[in-house]
Formats: C-alpha cells, structure tokens, sequence
C-alpha cells in the first residue's frame, strides 16, 4: 500500500547495527563480569503479567519481560474446522506471529511456524483435552516487540490466557531459556 | 415458546440476555425509544478514548490507542529509499492495516477478516492521498522526508495492528496512525563514505558530522491532523461510534473524516438498508465536528504528557 501507486522501490533500514561487527559480550578472562543491563547470571528481566487484555477473545494475557512483549488470545472451545476427523479429545491449535516492527530491522509479520509448533508442544501437555472433545481451542500469539527470548514469554503467557479462558489445565506453564557459554567456566545465565 | 413476532409477549418472561440474545433488533429498539443504549450512553456519544504514545521501543513512531474496547497500535520505522524521478525531493508513506488472529473470533489464520483491506484502503486514501494531491493543506508535507535530493529520502512504513476489535475499527486505527505520526522522531542521520545513509549513534557520530544530513533528531510538522467519527444509521437515529454488537445488527455505516479546521477530508456511506437524509449526514457531521474536538483533545494532552517525561 505505497504512498504512490504503482511504485514500490527498495529501501533499507540506517540502523547501522546490520553492518556492524557485534562487540563481544562476555569476555572469557574476566571472572567478574556482569551483564549489560547489570543483571545477575540467574536473574530474569522484570516481568509484567495481566489477564484480560482482549475483550473479543474468551481469554487473553498480556506479557512484559524488558522489552518483550507478547499479547495471547485464546479462543474455543469452539467448531472444529469442518475437514477435520472425529475426535474424542479437543484439539489445540497455535499460532504464533511478530508484528512487522518487533525486530530492529522490519519484517514481514508472517506466522513463525517453529515457534507455533513449539508452543503447541509446550501446552498440549498441560491442558486437560478430554474435558473437550470433538472441539478446537485456539491459542493466538502476537510479539509486538521483541526484546529477546520470545517463545519463553510467550509460552507463559499463553499458559496464563488459557487459565483467562477457563480451560481445565494440570498446571500453569512456565518457561525461561538459558545460555551456557564459556566451556571453561561453565556458566549459565536466564535470558528471560 | 412464542413465535418472533410476537416478542413483546415474551420480554416479560425470558431473562434479559436471552432475550438480548434472541431479539437483539427488538432489544436494541426498546433502548433507542428511551433514547439510551445498552452500555449506558447517550446516542450520540463515544466511548471513553485513550491514547498513549511510545508503545513500541524498537520503532521510530508508535502510538496505542483505544476506543472503548476497541485497540489499535500504530508503529512506524523510517527506511531510506532512492526518491522516484517525478519527485526526487520527496519521501514516502507506506500504510498497512493488519487484523491478526488474536483481535476478533471471526479471523483466522489463513481466513483473513473481509473488512481489512476496507479499513486498509480507507487509511492509505485519508493520510497518503490527502498529503499527495494536497500538498499544502495535507497532514504531512512529504518534502521534510527528503534527505539528499534525487539521492535518498525516507520510507515510512506505518503498520497498524488491531489488537482488540470492538466496532469503529477505522476511527481507532485513524488516532493510531495520527498519534503515532506526531510521536514520530526522525533520527539523526549521515552520509558515510559507501553513500548509505546510517544513522548518527554516539559512538560513530564525532567522525561522521562532516557528512550530517540532518544534525538533529526532528518531528515532522502536521499541519492539519484528520480525525474521523463512524455513525450507525437506524430509522431516525444516529448511533455515534458503535460497538461490533450494533455494528453487526443496525448495519447503515457512515464515517466522517474531518480535519483540525473543521474541512471534510472524506465521507463513506458503503450502502446498506437505511437511506440517509441531507438532515442525516449533517447531524453525523455535526457529531463528528464535536467528536474532533474531544480528540484532538485527547491528542494534545498525550504529546504534552510525552514532554514533561
């Protein structure tokens, strides 16, 4: 949708973080090295939770780590899709998605297919299906900024919007990601 | 059981949101006569209307804004492209609308909601289309995205999300996409020896300021800002900013778009049952003169909120 129909030349982003080799961030001889933002090795990122954030979903969470955020929508249970089989225990279905100015550089906003398939791995565990058979409940994801570690966030906030939603789950779900670097060391820090 | 027409029998007997549920014409009427609605307002008011800019750290410009239920966040990242040959001392705006699975049960992933592109058109028709063929009255003055005559001027990309589709979903995503335009800091860029434009970080800019393009982080100047009010046309009366609910049972839209001076920008009508009187479009035009006001209000407030920050 071009300010000038029929035009649509090729631009790129100024940030000159693209061309820039990146600065080491860990320095293996400096044994007291803290992280940039000035957080411990396992310490997370203040963190922002809040329940009901879309009034047209039947649950939703919103999620703030730093600069992260993440908002989830659940849906359902409702209709299946109609060339779906019969099925004695509910479906769960996820989709993850970043908006087109989440990242640095612009995107494209399309579905992140790894993230969606990992995000249904990571519920389908905890939600209790039985409790709804022959339906489908939706779990809609959109990281409006992506400030590191994503899915984690998302993972745990979208475990919070299917409590929102009032579907029968074992337990809420929580998720972090780490980073081991430095085999001399071994270290490992929460990202999340 | 009674039959539809004979409602009235029922309503005494059936539980309010069942009745809401079955009759929800006869429901929505009941109200109309007394010349309130369901959610308390008077007809010809609006929702409660935030805006709260700066949303989106990773982009140059972002605003969120809500209507009642209704959310829109706009954010805008600034590109550097080769001006076009007709105009080479003139920038662009990319506008896009988006309705993501996660804003209304009715969209899904691969079943994209009919009234996108609609709101899409409606958005790159007010902001792109006034700026162009009015240059001089338009919001935007497309010259101060230039940076290197014929060489290299912005990009702006606005992408707008519906986070939340409760009705008046092109009203919310216009006060996003303006809220987000006067957020909007261009940053400070340079050229470097490769002629690309980078920007001007603190680390690199000591080096560089020979080649300054612009030395200063700049917002654009917004001559006159559009603001828009959507109207349900039902029989005599003008519901002003609807709900998705009345929006999906009194089906006659008309939207306003006004500009600060009060000058009509553009006026959508797109068909339905009920025919619009002259006396009609000018009480929606009355509303949504009235309407501007308030926001413009509302916009001010949030750009004075960002600079005492």
């Amino acid at each position: 949708m071009a300010g000038k129909p029929g035009t649509t030349p090729t631009t790129y982003s100024p940030s000159p973080t693209t061309q820039k080799t990146r600065r080491p961030i860990f320095n293996e001889n400096d044994v007291d090295w803290v992280r940039p933002d000035g957080r411990g090795f396992h310490q997370c990122r203040p963190a922002f939770f809040r329940t009901g954030a879309v009034n047209a979903a039947s649950g939703s969470a919103y999620a703030e780590f730093g600069n992260t955020k993440v908002i989830v929508s659940v849906f359902g249970p409702r209709e299946s899709k109609k060339a779906m089989m019969y099925s004695d225990i509910g479906r769960l279905n996820c989709s993850v998605s970043h908006t087109t100015f989440a990242t640095p550089v612009r995107g494209q906003g399309s579905e992140h297919k790894d993230f969606s398939s990992m995000l249904h791995k990571s519920l389908e565990g905890a939600i209790i299906l039985e409790t709804f058979p022959k339906t489908t409940v939706d779990v809609f994801a959109l990281v409006l900024e992506s400030g590191g570690s994503d899915l984690p966030v998302v993972i745990s906030c979208a475990s919070l919007a299917l409590a929102d939603a009032g579907i029968l789950m074992h337990d809420l779900v929580a998720s972090v990601s780490l980073v081991c670097i430095s085999s001399k060391h071994f270290r490992t820090f929460f990202r999340g | 059981m009674g039959l539809p027409d004979a409602p009235g029998d029922l309503s005494s007997e059936v539980d309010v949101d069942a009745f809401r549920r079955l009759f929800p014409l006869r429901f929505y009427e009941r109200h109309l006569t007394e010349s309130i609605r369901p959610d308390g307002r008077p007809l010809g008011r609006a929702r409660d209307t935030t805006i709260a800019l700066g949303a989106v750290a990773s982009a140059e410009g972002s605003a969120l804004a809500k209507i009642g239920s209704t959310t829109m966040l706009a954010a805008i990242k600034m590109e550097v492209m080769t001006p076009s040959m007709d105009s080479p001392d003139e920038g662009c705006i990319a506008i896009d609308f988006h309705m993501p699975p996660i804003c209304s049960p009715i969209v899904r992933p691969g079943r994209p909601a009919e009234i996108a592109p609609v709101v899409s058109k409606q958005l790159s028709d007010t902001i792109s289309r006034h700026v162009i063929i009015f240059s001089v009255s338009g919001m935007i003055n497309l010259k101060e995205l230039s940076l290197v005559s014929g060489k290299a001027a912005w990009m702006a990309y606005l992408d707008i999300y519906c986070l939340d589709a409760d009705g008046a979903l092109f009203d919310a995503a216009l006060l996003s996409a303006v809220a987000a335009f006067s957020h909007l800091q261009i940053p400070a860029v340079s050229l470097n020896d490769d002629g690309k434009i980078v920007v001007v970080s603190e680390e690199n800019g000591g080096k560089l300021e020979k080649d300054a393009v612009n030395k200063e982080r700049m917002k654009l100047t917004l001559k006159s800002i559009p603001f828009s009010l959507t109207c349900v046309l039902h029989k005599n009366y003008i519901l002003a900013d609807p709900t998705a609910e009345e929006e999906s049972i009194m089906e006659t839209v008309v939207t306003v778009v006004l500009d600060s001076s009060s000058q009509l920008v553009s006026l959508y009508k797109p068909g339905g049952p009920v025919l619009a009187y002259t006396s009609a479009i000018q009480d929606c035009v009355a509303l949504t003169r009235q309407r501007m006001k308030e926001l413009q209000k509302i916009l001010d407030e949030a750009n004075s909120g960002m600079e005492v920050d």
